[in-house]
């Protein structure tokens, strides 16, 4: 317990800016609200999210979580690069990070207007409101993550990060990982569990 | 960063990649199998909370950050695995 105390005051370790993490923190738990009102709405109304579950795209949910692990991988490959001093190296992983990324995004658009084409909006039910809002605000999640990920490739291409200094390329990394992470708990629950 | 740690670093990256993506395919395929609800759920918890853990170490590159840190990012998935499980159980 002192050890874990001690060490709550040590930030140095922590990857990129401190601030990130403070905010990844709140995000999270503005998350974890959603996630367990989805869990008891859903257990107050077993039938109505069954037959919701029933209309989903499992294909689709499964196409964009190996998409955001790939774009989480190319992130990774982009820090290494950059601690190694290769800033083109860089750069080059960052842009595979956000065509990764855009396929999520085409994904996400496709699903969202064969759902809405089929009568399934906001107000359909307790499932779809869920569905949409849960889906929705990590969508929205991903897309700033996107224009982050883009200024640092863009900063990364004009020489404005090298091996000893970098802090900027692991505070965008550690909000993609954020997003990542939301959807891995995000996946299981809306197209894996029924 | 020399040249053996960039190696070593690349590798472990791939290799944890690589079991995420193994895992997320077999959580996507236990959704098609006549297994039994709660049995279901218990287990693609399970899955998910290896591959937070996952996340959390090697892709955040938590692992030898401050325990502080680490241990908080670490219990998200397990807090929401649990409660979620819980929730679900109650409803059986």
């Amino acid at each position: 317990m002192k050890q874990l105390f001690n060490a709550e005051i040590q930030t140095d370790s922590l990857p990129g800016d401190f601030a990130i993490w403070i905010f990844i923190l709140a995000e999270l738990g503005v998350f974890s609200i959603f996630f367990i009102a989805y869990a008891v709405v859903r257990m107050l109304n077993p039938e109505m999210f069954a037959e919701g579950y029933l209309h989903l795209n499992r294909a689709a949910g499964l196409i964009n979580t190996l998409a955001l692990i790939t774009s989480s991988y190319f992130v990774v490959r982009a820090v290494i690069a950059i601690k190694a001093g290769e800033a083109r190296g860089c750069t080059f992983w960052l842009n595979w990070a956000l065509v990764a990324a855009m396929v999520y995004v085409v994904v996400k658009l496709w699903e969202y207007t064969v759902s809405m084409q089929a009568g399934y909006t906001l107000h359909t039910n307790a499932f779809y409101m869920f569905y949409y809002l849960l889906t929705f605000f990590h969508f929205a999640h991903v897309l700033l993550g996107m224009v982050i990920l883009f200024a640092v490739s863009r900063k990364a291409k004009q020489g404005g990060y090298s091996e000893t200094d970098h802090a900027g390329v692991e505070t965008g990394a550690s909000y993609w990982h954020m997003v990542d992470l939301l959807w891995i708990i995000l996946f299981p629950l809306v197209y894996v569990i029924h | 960063m020399n040249t053996e740690q960039h190696s070593h670093s690349v590798q472990q990256a791939t290799k944890i990649w690589l079991l995420l993506m193994l895992a997320t395919i077999t959580a996507a395929a236990l959704s098609f199998l006549p297994i039994n609800g709660m049995l279901m759920t218990f287990i693609t918890i399970g899955i998910l909370i290896l591959k937070g853990q996952m996340i959390v170490d090697y892709f955040m590159g938590l692992k030898t950050a401050s325990a502080f840190w680490r241990v908080v990012m670490s219990a998200y998935c397990v807090v929401i695995g649990v409660v979620v499980l819980g929730v679900y159980w109650l409803g059986k």
